[in-house]
């Protein structure tokens, strides 16, 4: 590859190659501060490619190709080159992650207790989390939850935050503007724009948090808190984690020991600020 | 030097010295070669972060084994009523995930991490003699 970068997140190492100068150079900006592998070595190898050799110069477009790829995937123009970059690192993760049960999900921590956010698309767990780590919790990620087999911690994986349409105004009030990435507009899934973790998510990120809470979030209902049971959340977790069934048996331990030992609570919410409240009264109970 | 020849290389000899892991990983998972790789290096000593990939992908490769002898167990015992011999193509190998890419050299070597146990090869699982799969 023409152009390389290698990124260090959580305890995921990353190497990035591009045939474009442009896209390293948005995904560096983005991702200042972040370390570099200390070993040198990538868990995974993204490539961002011409989608046919020609297209390098002529109406470039960037197919996402690596370790692991998807092979029906429409190439994305080369203005979404970070996006692009951003979507080739999660689709390692959701392919090819073996070493932690990852479930589809975000996670902030505060006094050592951890809360899973997770639920579909749209749910708001990446918004939830984005303001929960301006507000006083730890960001430990917002799209990929890394549960370690052996443990039972859960570690971060402090990705740039996918804000997407309405979240980017929420965030753009709390957060300062040096560290978002340019607005990417008409990408597939609408205007996206990232956002960096702050100095704390990203000088923690190699610290890992006992999980405390599981939250199924959902955005647009009348505030309402429902206490989960454990087949329902076994149920919903196996379907948002990409890896569950490749574990076998050790995927199925390790769900079922975080099920049994964490409460589980389904809350709607009508807008950010109550689903805040709601959390920050959950955190005093456990703390109590 | 090519990935292909970083990771023609080090299966051929397991020792040899590495300089680029992440070429070596790469190419590997290219050809889905990640696990005999894993398996090759199993008894040398490695950089933490290149272990604990091995180890996944070992555990990978020994729970996709178990999947296909399933799924073979499983048509054997629908088969089994109707008395006829029953012929495993190539093992139970053809069963890579969809996503990643095939690769010919991957189909020649997967056909050796699919051989039944030892006490299931003595069963009628396959109509070839045994140990010739």
């Amino acid at each position: 590859m023409r152009h390389s970068l290698s990124l260090q997140i959580g305890p995921v190492a990353f190497r990035i190659g591009s045939a474009w100068r442009a896209p390293l150079d948005a995904l560096a900006a983005l991702y200042a501060g972040y370390p570099t592998p200390a070993d040198g070595i990538c868990d995974f190898t993204v490539r961002l490619e011409p989608d046919k050799p020609w297209r390098r110069l002529i109406r470039p477009s960037v197919a996402i190709r690596g370790d692991y790829v998807l092979p029906d995937a429409a190439p994305l123009s080369l203005a979404h080159g970070l996006l692009a970059a951003e979507m080739g690192m999660n689709l390692q993760m959701a392919l090819g992650q073996k070493t932690y049960l990852l479930l589809h999900a975000a996670s902030v921590e505060k006094d050592g207790r951890a809360l899973i956010l997770t639920g579909e698309s749209g749910a708001g767990k990446s918004t939830l989390a984005a303001l929960l780590g301006e507000r006083g919790w730890r960001l430990m990620g917002d799209e990929f939850a890394l549960l370690d087999m052996d443990n039972g911690l859960l570690l971060p994986f402090p990705r740039a935050i996918s804000l997407k349409n309405g979240a980017i105004g929420v965030m753009e009030a709390e957060a300062a503007p040096e560290r978002f990435g340019p607005r990417l507009i008409g990408t597939p899934k609408g205007d996206i724009r990232h956002l960096r973790p702050n100095a704390d998510a990203l000088a923690r990120m190699g610290e890992g948090a006992k999980p405390a809470l599981i939250l199924f979030p959902r955005f647009g209902e009348a505030p309402a808190v429902r206490s989960v049971g454990a087949a329902e959340v076994f149920m919903r977790l196996t379907q948002a984690s990409t890896n569950y069934v490749t574990l076998g048996r050790r995927g199925f331990d390790a769900l079922t020991r975080l099920i049994a030992t964490n409460p589980a609570l389904a809350i709607d919410y009508p807008d950010t600020a109550t689903a805040i409240g709601l959390i920050e009264d959950f955190r005093q109970e456990l703390a109590a | 030097m090519s990935g292909a020849r970083l990771l023609v290389a080090a299966l051929r000899d397991p020792t040899v010295a590495v300089r680029d892991w992440t070429a070596l990983i790469s190419a590997a998972r290219a050809e889905q070669l990640i696990g005999s790789l894993a398996f090759r290096m199993e008894a040398r000593t490695l950089p933490p972060r290149v272990a604990a990939l091995f180890a996944a992908a070992r555990a990978d490769a020994a729970q996709a084994r178990t999947q296909a002898l399933w799924e073979a167990e499983m048509a054997r015992r629908a088969l089994a009523p109707l008395g006829v011999p029953v012929i495993l193509l190539k093992g139970t190998a053809f069963t890579p995930p969809i996503w990643t890419r095939a690769s010919a050299a991957a189909s020649a070597i997967s056909t050796s991490w699919c051989r039944a146990p030892a006490w299931r090869r003595s069963k009628p699982l396959c109509s070839a003699p045994a140990g010739s799969m």
